[in-house]
């Protein structure tokens, strides 16, 4: 599984519109940044209470990031 | 098997918000009845007996048949997904505790998940507990931990708390500590209701919060929190 698929698995499990979540990645000049899109509705679950979610996974990126030696970034779209 | 915890207080709402505090719950979610509503006392409360409550302990049905609800073949697949999305090279044990999951990491890649405030390792307990959620009751308690890390976090807490409480003992003036989180605050609050002359409350807003220790007259502790309300 790629650090993109983890991404999804994860907001997959979170959402109610599984379907409707999707991940693009895309190589920036030092980062690599993913857009991940989930339903309108779905928007809170993903970011969670004070954005908390959103801060776990962006920190579960940074530790594949330091293992990889790569910079992730996470962008939620809806 | 009913499992009950008995709260002395005050008052009703002296009694449950120890028993929240204690219990790291919101009041609203115990579940309680009153034993005693306590007596008045005779003289300057002398004599006075405390309002007790016994409140229900979360221990939903799963609780009691753990091996066959699944929930740790559940957590066995999460914990390995997550760990081969993050490129992890790393082996785990669930363990099953007081009720709580214990996941303990351990492997090569150890050093990538480990950073001073453990925040790597409370993501992955984070994550973890909010992809199982659908899965399993919601009172299971999902705990991560890499080979006793989190045990040293602990005990680095409780000394921080420790030292100020003595800080606070000296010079007779309340000392704030840095902002924690609920379950680190329950540490702090635990292990100083057992320290005299200090008392203990949460100040803030919000998931993370200030603990203040405020100096207090008398002899034990235990005796001079009586009476005084704490937060979570």
């Amino acid at each position: 599984m790629e650090v993109k698929e983890l991404v999804e698995q994860i907001a997959r499990s979170l959402v109610d519109n599984s379907d409707e979540v999707s991940v693009t990645e895309e190589q920036e000049e030092r980062s690599i940044v993913l857009e991940l899109r989930v339903a309108q509705e779905d928007l809170g679950k993903v970011i969670g209470k004070q954005g908390r979610t959103a801060r776990a996974v962006r920190t579960i990126l940074t530790a594949a990031g330091r293992k990889l030696g790569k910079d992730f970034r996470l962008q939620i779209l809806e | 098997m009913e499992n009950f915890k008995e709260f002395q207080g005050r008052d009703l709402q002296d009694a449950l918000s120890r028993a929240a505090t204690e219990l790291d719950r919101p009041e609203r979610d115990l579940d309680y009845e009153i034993v005693s509503e306590g007596r008045k006392g005779w003289f300057l409360g002398m004599g006075s007996r405390g309002f007790q409550i016994r409140v229900k302990m979360a221990r939903p049905a799963a609780y009691e048949t753990p091996p066959e609800d699944g929930s740790v073949e559940i957590l066995e697949s999460l914990v390995s997904d997550l760990l081969e999305g993050m490129q992890m090279d790393m082996d785990f044990r669930i363990q099953q505790e007081d009720g709580c999951l214990r996941v303990n990491l351990s492997g090569p890649d150890r050093e990538f998940l480990i950073d001073p405030k453990g925040e790597i390792l409370n993501a992955f307990q984070f994550i973890l507990t909010r992809m199982s959620r659908r899965n399993f009751p919601e009172h299971i308690r999902i705990l991560v931990d890499s080979d006793g890390f989190r045990k040293k976090l602990d005990e680095e807490i409780v000394q921080m708390a420790r030292d100020a409480a003595d800080r606070v003992r000296q010079r007779g003036e309340p000392s704030r500590l840095p902002p924690l989180n609920p379950y680190e605050r329950r540490l702090v609050h635990t292990a100083l209701r057992s320290e005299t002359r200090v008392v203990t409350r949460s100040m803030g807003e919000g998931f993370l919060k200030r603990i203040s220790i405020f100096p207090a007259r008398g002899g034990s502790g235990g005796s001079v929190n009586d009476g005084r309300r704490r937060r979570p």
